[in-house]
């Protein structure tokens, strides 16, 4: 069995960060998790830039958990310059946020995302939410068959 | 007086009761004679019945006590009681004297045959004692007699005699109470048990009688003297505690004394019947030492076999001889086995019994030891006991050889042991005996009797014998008769080995010698401690009486010196007093004051009724006061109308007593004449109610002060003005705050006025201070002194009110009309009578005369005034006022001015006027072209707000855009935080801090819900309004099924109407249904029947809407519920955010849904509005656009 793929958890609230790990941890989700502090970080990351230029990039991760309001980049302009990217344009992005407001919503799937979650404020129902997600998009969901070195 | 005492009734209830018993006993024993039952009489006791002449005569005089008692009128009737007392006494005089003589009448005992065997005493025969108690009982009963002349001495000497029978009665009783027994050492036979207790009844029941007859002779004694009942009952309870105290200090001394000699007779008998065997052990254990002796027998043998040999007859008789010579045996035998006497110690010559040789050869042929009790030897008649002891040859062991007898004379040593007695005792002795068959045998000598040693023998069965039951083998103490027939008191029992029995024995008499003494100690103290009570209360009671007398004397002196007063009021009082007999009313004396009032002469009235003079007019009116006279005892003041001797008619007061004289009851009346008085009076009533209907109908006050203007008299309508309090209040209390015009009326009292009127304000009684107009008027003495004066007022504050309400009205209008801003002018006839200052303004003229005088048309431009001239001449004809109206007038200077018509007319003296205002419009018209521009301006103003505040629009959707995404992430936190420590460090945490964290969560997730909420609400402002037809039925039925989806539980009855078509945008309406069906929802929890209703009011229904609800004319939604409802007092809180009725426990809630349902209403340019009743449900209106 291949060895777990990571997740990427772009979140720049370390209560949420902690509290996201927490659940993934109680929903005995073992993928490593790398946290991005803010959209500029997430983008490095995954393109190998910045900070993480030496970064070995055959290693994708398998779901990228994006809250929307993030400094410097926000969710949106992650998301929007994912998908314009032909390497991350088919990892799974699931939106994880605080607010409901429709607009939101609409923006968020108009570019791409392949979820829109938003974060109870209480922990159960919170726990319960990311549990779901990580089983569905890491377990029962097919992962789209990225080959690292097509994408270099 | 027959009528009974309230306090004679007890010393009667005691006398009928004591008669009753002394009766009923007397019954009980003659019946016990009759019907053979002699233990009736003898009271179960073996002492003297009661003699049937005793229970004859207690009989007889129970009786005669006793009907006494009951029937008060028996008791005034001698023709009866005196025969019985008499007979009574006399019987007893002669049984006294026959019966201490010794002589005992057949005739006595009433033919009824005597049953019970003769003892010590002649029974059925009366004691003389008893004979004579008869006589001393014969004689109080008669001395107690009403007897013709009343002596106080008779009731007292029947008081004493009754004292003494109680007493004899007592001490007897108290004698049979201690024991008979010992009262026989009297002289002569005593009276019974009963008869003694008879007798102190009796005594009781006489001493109540005579006390009864007492109190008779000297009626007024009653009520004043301790109750003799009381004394009595004292003396009753001192005797029955004194005869108490006296029995068980005698009882327990006769215990213990008899205890004494119990122990006594005991120590005796056990001293003697040890000492009997030891005795007896001791000749045994002797004849052991003989029987197994083989010396003894060698030497017996040789003996028998040689007679001849000197030498073992010498021996023999040698060693034998010892037991005559040492002990009480007198003779000792040897008998061979053949049966001969072969030796006797010492030799006497004389033979041996043969029966003795025939025991001899049994004891030889059982070969055993034989003890022979006492008997008596034959031909001597001596009594003898022996021992025989058989001889056993030594070598062989078996044949026997001979027997030797031991014979015992019980007169050297047992006789005189048995009757010796330890200590000093005239009567004590023991008996040994024995049984033989079915006799009792005395084995030794008695003390009374010689010779008695084998000879007295009694029947066993005789159970009174001590000896008897001794030797039926009983053991124990007994009292019986001994041998002489004598009572005994013993001990008895038997002495073990042995067939006798031994009685140690005492006479009873000897025993209660020394107790009789003590007997008689315990009477005679308890008897006189009685005796000495007794005399203390007859002493007390004496002492009672005294005082009681003396007591009476002063009241008869006192009575007398009352009397003579009395005597004198009666003489001269003027008014008619009379004494007349209450059985026929017949006059017995009247004083001067009746003679002179009603005509006649004491000698016509005296031994005359009022009846037969006819001195009543109404005789139905003498019934009436004759019964209440009877019924009250006296009658004050009755009214009623009396005839004179000459007829003539006279009104009297009566009063009237029941009075006692020479004891019999009177009337003592006396009688007011009041004809006069009655007639002034009647006068005097007449006028004065024609007086007091014109004071109380006059409407004016009417009132009289003295000098001192002190109020002495008002009428009705006076206290109706002043109040109740007016009559001795000064009168300048009424004028408070007018004392200048209170000083005007002086003259008046100082003699200087007549006649006065004044006009001043006056306090009303309710506050109100009125306008009086006084008329006054001084009053004066005969010297011509003013003494006070009278007044009439009037209230003239309507009319004084009136004119002032009058002329300020005219200077009102006078003033308007001067000073008022607009033009003004009066028309009459067609011509201006007045204008006012403006109205010359307005025209203007300079000179009154340019308006003043002409006609009023032509003051306006031509083009109006025909319009004008018939609109005046309307209101000329017809009245009213004309409507506004533009017009022009024409000024001085010929200039037109625009101006403002109306015009209304009114009647005055001159008769109708019209009057016309004008108002220049000039200024108006300028102003209504400036609006107009105005508005154009306002139009642009309007677009730039616009624009503001879709800026400030703007700025609050960023403000909602950052809550949503920033203000729940610190409640996440929170929520998260605190369910992670509750998970990991919920060991760590006590009750307290779990509960703590539990609470942090909890409001957490609140907030979570309140920005949630608020969210929505801020969401709807910015939404953009969709405005398409919208099916709210369908919304509703969406919405009903949501919430029942989520409660899948609960059944709530849903009534939506069909059809509830409106304009507006769908998503908005659904939110708004969703809040108003969610809290019906929620609210209707607690109800047994919830019931939703979803629809609209009628158009034409007084909508419930308040104020302009109805005008809107848009449909009327509404969504009522039958839930808790809440109070209408916070009906305006209910639409702000965060506001809440119900507790967040009963109801959990955000307290946002109304304010957004508020919002969409608002956004689709409708009203929301809720009616509701706590727990009577609520019911949300809302209207849309109407359009």
């Amino acid at each position: 069995m291949m060895e777990p793929r990571t997740i990427l958890l772009v979140e720049d609230n370390p209560d949420d960060e902690e509290l996201t790990r927490r659940a993934l941890k109680e929903a005995n989700i073992a993928n490593e998790i790398i946290v991005a502090r803010n959209g500029l970080e997430a983008l490095d990351f995954l393109f190998g830039t910045g900070a993480h230029a030496d970064r070995d990039l055959t290693r994708l991760p398998q779901l990228i958990l994006l809250d929307i309001k993030l400094p410097r980049l926000n969710g949106f302009q992650v998301l929007e310059r994912l998908r314009a990217d032909p390497r991350t344009r088919l990892i799974p992005v699931v939106i994880l946020t605080g607010s409901s407001e429709e607009e939101d919503v609409l923006a968020s799937y108009q570019l791409g995302a392949n979820s829109y979650v938003r974060k109870p404020v209480e922990f159960e129902r919170f726990t319960d939410v990311i549990k779901q997600v990580g089983l569905y998009w890491l377990l029962v969901s097919q992962a789209p068959p990225i080959k690292p070195q097509e994408a270099v | 007086m027959i009528a009974d005492r309230a306090d004679w009734r007890w010393p009667r209830r005691i006398t009928g009761a004591s008669g009753v018993l002394v009766a009923g006993l007397g019954v009980f024993a003659l019946l016990g004679w009759m019907l053979r039952v002699p233990a009736w009489p003898s009271l179960w006791s073996d002492t003297t019945p009661m003699a049937p002449s005793t229970a004859l005569l207690f009989l007889v005089l129970g009786t005669a006590v006793c009907v006494r008692a009951w029937l008060p009128r028996a008791d005034t009737s001698l023709r009866w009681a005196v025969p019985i007392g008499v007979l009574v006494t006399l019987i007893g005089l002669v049984l006294a004297v026959t019966s201490s003589m010794g002589i005992f009448l057949k005739v006595e005992q009433l033919g009824i045959p005597i049953l019970i065997t003769p003892g010590q005493y002649p029974l059925g025969h009366m004691s003389p004692l008893t004979a004579i108690l008869f006589v001393a009982g014969g004689l109080s009963f008669l001395a107690s007699l009403r007897w013709p002349v009343a002596r106080r001495r008779l009731p007292q000497a029947s008081w004493w005699l009754a004292c003494l029978l109680m007493a004899v009665g007592l001490i007897l009783t108290l004698g049979y109470l201690i024991g008979v027994d010992q009262l026989h050492g009297i002289p002569a036979f005593p009276p019974a048990a009963l008869t003694s207790a008879s007798f102190f009844l009796l005594g009781i029941g006489l001493l109540c009688l005579a006390d009864l007859r007492a109190r008779q002779v000297d009626p007024r004694s009653v009520g004043r003297e301790l109750s003799f009942g009381l004394l009595l009952l004292i003396f009753g309870l001192l005797a029955v505690g004194i005869i108490t105290i006296g029995t068980l200090s005698y009882r327990t001394y006769e215990d213990n004394y008899r205890n004494e000699v119990d122990r006594q007779l005991l120590a005796v008998w056990q001293l003697k019947v040890i000492e009997l065997e030891d005795w007896r052990r001791g000749w045994i254990g002797d004849a052991q030492v003989l029987y197994g002796n083989s010396t003894l027998s060698g030497l017996v043998e040789r003996f028998l076999e040689e007679p001849q040999d000197q030498e073992s007859r010498r021996q023999l008789t040698e060693w034998l001889g010892r037991y005559p010579a040492a002990y009480e045996c007198d003779r000792v035998f040897l008998i061979d086995a053949r049966g001969v006497e072969r030796l006797s110690v010492p030799e006497t010559g004389v033979a041996l019994a043969p029966h003795m040789i025939q025991e001899a050869a049994a004891a030889l042929g059982s070969r055993e030891i034989a003890f022979l009790d006492f008997q008596r030897a034959k031909p001597s008649g001596q009594v003898y006991l022996a021992l025989l002891i058989p001889v056993i040859d030594g070598q062989e062991g078996s044949r026997p050889i001979g027997t030797l007898i031991l014979r015992i004379d019980p007169q050297v040593y047992l006789y005189p042991f048995i009757a010796r007695w330890p200590t000093p005792s005239e009567t004590a002795e023991t008996l040994l005996v024995r049984r033989e068959g079915e006799e009792v045998v005395i084995l030794n000598e008695l003390r009374f009797r010689r010779g008695s040693a084998l000879n007295l023998r009694f029947p066993l069965t005789q159970l009174d014998l001590p000896l008897a039951a001794a030797a039926r083998g009983e053991t124990g103490f007994m009292e019986g008769i001994d041998y002489r027939g004598v009572q005994v008191t013993a001990y008895v029992g038997p002495v073990s080995d042995s067939p006798w029995s031994l009685v140690a024995r005492m006479d009873t008499a000897e025993i209660y010698a020394p107790l009789q003494g003590r007997l008689w100690q315990t009477i005679a103290f308890f008897g006189l401690l009685m005796a000495a009570s007794g005399a203390g209360l007859g002493v007390f009671w004496r002492q009672e009486r005294l005082r009681y007398y003396q007591s009476r004397a002063e009241t008869a002196e006192a009575l007398r010196a009352s009397e003579e007063k009395f005597r004198k009021a009666f003489l001269i009082t003027p008014d008619a007093v009379a004494i007349s007999r209450l059985f026929d009313g017949r006059f017995v004396s009247v004083n001067a004051g009746f003679t002179n009032t009603l005509g006649y002469a004491e000698t016509e009235v005296a031994g005359r009724s009022s009846g037969e003079l006819g001195l009543w007019v109404a005789p139905e009116a003498r019934k009436e006061f004759v019964a209440r006279l009877l019924a009250l005892g006296t009658v004050h003041n009755f009214e009623a109308v009396f005839r004179t001797k000459t007829g003539e008619h006279r009104q009297g007061l009566v009063s009237a007593a029941i009075i006692e004289l020479d004891g019999e009851p009177h009337i003592l009346n006396t009688t007011r004449d009041i004809s006069e008085r009655k007639r002034a009076e009647r006068e005097l009533q007449v006028l004065s109610s024609r007086n007091v209907a014109i004071l109380a109908a006059v409407p004016d006050i009417i009132a009289e002060v003295d000098e001192n203007k002190v109020y002495t008299w008002v009428n009705r309508a006076g206290v109706e003005f002043f109040g109740d309090g007016v009559i001795g209040k000064e009168a300048a209390f009424y004028f408070e705050g007018e004392q200048d015009t209170y000083a005007l009326v002086q003259p008046l009292f100082d003699g200087m006025e007549e006649t006065f009127y004044i006009e001043s304000w006056q306090r009303r009684q309710d506050g109100e201070n009125r306008l009086l107009g006084w008329w006054c008027r001084a009053l004066k003495d005969a010297q011509g002194n003013v003494i006070g004066a009278l007044s009439t007022g009037r209230d003239v504050t309507e009319r004084d009110r009136a004119e002032a309400r009058l002329r300020e009205s005219e200077v009102r209008y006078r003033t308007l009309v001067e000073y008022s801003p607009i033009a003004i002018f009066v028309s009459r006839s067609d011509r201006v009578v007045l204008a006012n200052e403006v109205c010359f303004q307005l025209f203007g003229a300079a000179e009154p005369g340019e308006l003043i005088g002409k006609s009023p048309f032509e003051l306006f431009h031509p083009d109006f005034q025909a319009s004008i001239r018939e609109s005046f001449h309307e209101l000329r004809d017809h009245g009213g006022a004309v409507p506004l109206k533009e017009g022009k007038i024409v000024r001085v200077d010929g200039t037109a001015v625009d101006v403002e018509v109306t015009a209304a007319s009114f009647q005055d003296q001159g008769g109708a006027s019209i009057h016309v205002v004008l108002s220049d419009i000039t200024e108006r018209k300028r102003w209504e072209d400036d609006l107009r521009t105005l508005n154009a301006e306002l139009e642009l103003g309007v677009a730039a707000r616009t624009a503001q505040l879709e800026d400030a629009n703007k700025e609050l959707e960023a403000f909602a855009y950052s809550v949503s995404h920033d203000l729940r992430a610190p409640l996440r936190a929170m929520h998260g935080f605190s369910a992670a420590l509750l998970s990991e460090s919920r060991d760590r945490l006590d009750e307290q801090g779990r509960h703590y964290v539990d609470r942090i969560g909890a409001a957490a997730k609140h907030m979570g819900e309140l920005v949630d909420a608020l969210l929505d609400l801020s969401r709807i402002a910015r939404r953009e309004m969709g405005h398409q037809p919208v099916d709210l039925s369908a919304l509703a039925r969406e919405v009903a099924a949501e919430l029942q989806t989520q409660d899948p539980q609960r059944r709530v009855e849903w009534v939506i109407a069909d059809e509830l078509i409106a304009q507006g945008d769908a998503n908005l309406l659904s939110v708004a249904l969703q809040n108003l069906l969610g809290n019906a929802w929620k609210f209707t929890g607690p109800r047994l029947q919830p019931r939703i209703e979803v629809g609209t009011l009628p158009r034409t229904s007084p909508a419930s809407a308040p104020a302009s609800g109805g005008e809107e004319g848009g449909t009327i939604y509404f969504v009522r519920d039958n839930g808790v409802g809440f109070d209408m007092a916070y009906a305006d809180k209910l639409f702000s955010p965060f506001q809440r009725l119900h507790g967040m426990r009963e109801f959990p809630g955000t307290g946002i849904g109304l304010a957004t349902v508020q919002r969409i209403i608002a956004r689709h340019g409708g009203r929301l509005w809720a009616e509701a009743e706590v727990d009577q449900g609520a019911t949300f209106y809302f209207t849309l656009e109407s359009a």
